[in-house]
Order: structure tokens, then sequence, then C-alpha cells
């Protein structure tokens, strides 16, 4: 059995590097992207999956079972939350209208639901049916 | 250097690389969603160099910590969708 902390020590690395790949790559997504939901799809993966990844590396990391219990726990957590966060921001950001869709965006099936949710924030034009073209 | 030292030090740096970066759009960030959403990495970004030193120190306490931080940056979150969703009513 002496291959059994080399066998832990490589898993927890290897489960360190995801994480942290996709941490970097959600830094550069929310500095190189050009719209608010397109830098949101980057840093709600860093939440879910790199998190997550960092947390199986602690779990095989810690031999006691209350540090793997705490892990789990927080993998659930981040799961349940940051989807819910990401929809929350993404839906008030639309609705605030200060901010500005990609200039190549190509369907917006959101607008006429918000427009009647909050007409006055819309232009008279706005409401009608913003669909892809056939 | 050993293979260890070396890794912790690339996953090190890239985590403060993403930080710097999240800091970046913090700062010039068009809109208060934007801003929101670079506060969400932000946390997240320092929930993931916690669990890193956890694992480096080897101290399971800090997991603890990783628990309040999330708590906490969810419903800070949360509460600044909630403010952008209605100021403007």
């Amino acid at each position: 059995m002496d291959w059994m902390p080399i066998l832990r020590d490589v898993l927890t690395y290897l489960f360190l590097l995801i994480g942290t790949v996709f941490c970097l790559i959600a830094g550069l997504g929310i500095l190189r992207m050009p719209d608010l939901f397109l830098r949101m799809s980057m840093t709600t993966k860093a939440g879910t999956i790199g998190i997550g990844s960092l947390m199986i590396a602690c779990m095989i990391h810690f031999d006691e079972s209350a540090a793997i219990a705490k892990a789990f726990a927080i993998i659930i957590f981040m799961l349940i939350t940051s989807p819910v966060s990401a929809h929350m921001i993404g839906r008030a950001g639309y609705l605030d209208r200060d901010v500005t869709l990609w200039s190549k965006t190509h369907t917006d099936q959101f607008k006429s639901y918000a427009f009647k949710q909050r007409p006055g924030r819309f232009a008279p034009d706005d409401g009608a049916e913003h669909s892809p073209s056939k | 250097m050993t293979l260890d030292n070396l890794l912790v030090m690339v996953t090190f740096t890239a985590l403060v690389a993403g930080l710097v970066m999240a800091f970046y759009r913090l700062l010039i960030g068009p809109s208060l969603a934007d801003r929101v959403v670079a506060m969400d990495l932000v946390s997240a970004l320092t929930i993931s160099i916690i669990a890193l030193f956890a694992i480096v120190t080897d101290e399971a306490v800090l997991l603890d910590v990783v628990a309040v931080v999330a708590l906490t940056s969810f419903l800070g979150t949360i509460a600044f969708a909630y403010y952008i969703e209605v100021r403007k009513t």
C-alpha cells in the first residue's frame, strides 16, 4: 500500500488544476466578453465547476469525515445558489435597460415579456415579437 | 523546487490573475449589473483561494470560512439584484 499517498496527491492536484483553469477562464471571460449576459455565462461556470472541483480536491485531500461532509455541503450549496443568483442578475440587468446587447445578438425572446412587465422602460414599438429570420 | 511547490505556485498565480481581471471589470464596468457580476466573481475566486490555502496548509477548519463566504456572497448578490430591478420604479 505504498502508492496510496501518491495516488491521493496526484488526484488532489489534478482536481486543483481543473478548478483553477475554470477560474482563470472565468477571469478572462469577464474581461474580454462583449456583453453582460456572455460575461455571466463565464462567471457562473467558475461558481459551479471551479469551486466544485476545488471542493472535490479538498474531499480527496482531507481524511476526516467532518471535512468531507463540509466540502460536500458546499458543493450542493454552490450548485443551488449560483444559477439562482445568475438568473436574478440577468433578469434585473435586462429590465433595467442600462445593459446594451451585443451588436451580433441574434434572438431576443425575452423582449415581449419584458415589455408587458415594465412598459414604461421601453420605446413604444418595442413590444413586437422579435424572432430570428426563418 | 519540487513538483508540489511548482503546482501550488501555478494555481495561486492563476487565481490571483483572475482576481485582478475581475477587479478591473469592477472598476470599468459600464452598468451596475456588470459590477455586481464582477463582485460575484471576486467572491467566487476568494472562495477558491481559501480552499487552495486550506489544502496547502492542511487546515480543515478553513472550510467553515468557505461556507460563510459563499452564504454571504449569495445574499449580497440577491440583494443587489433586487435593488437593480426596483430602483427606477
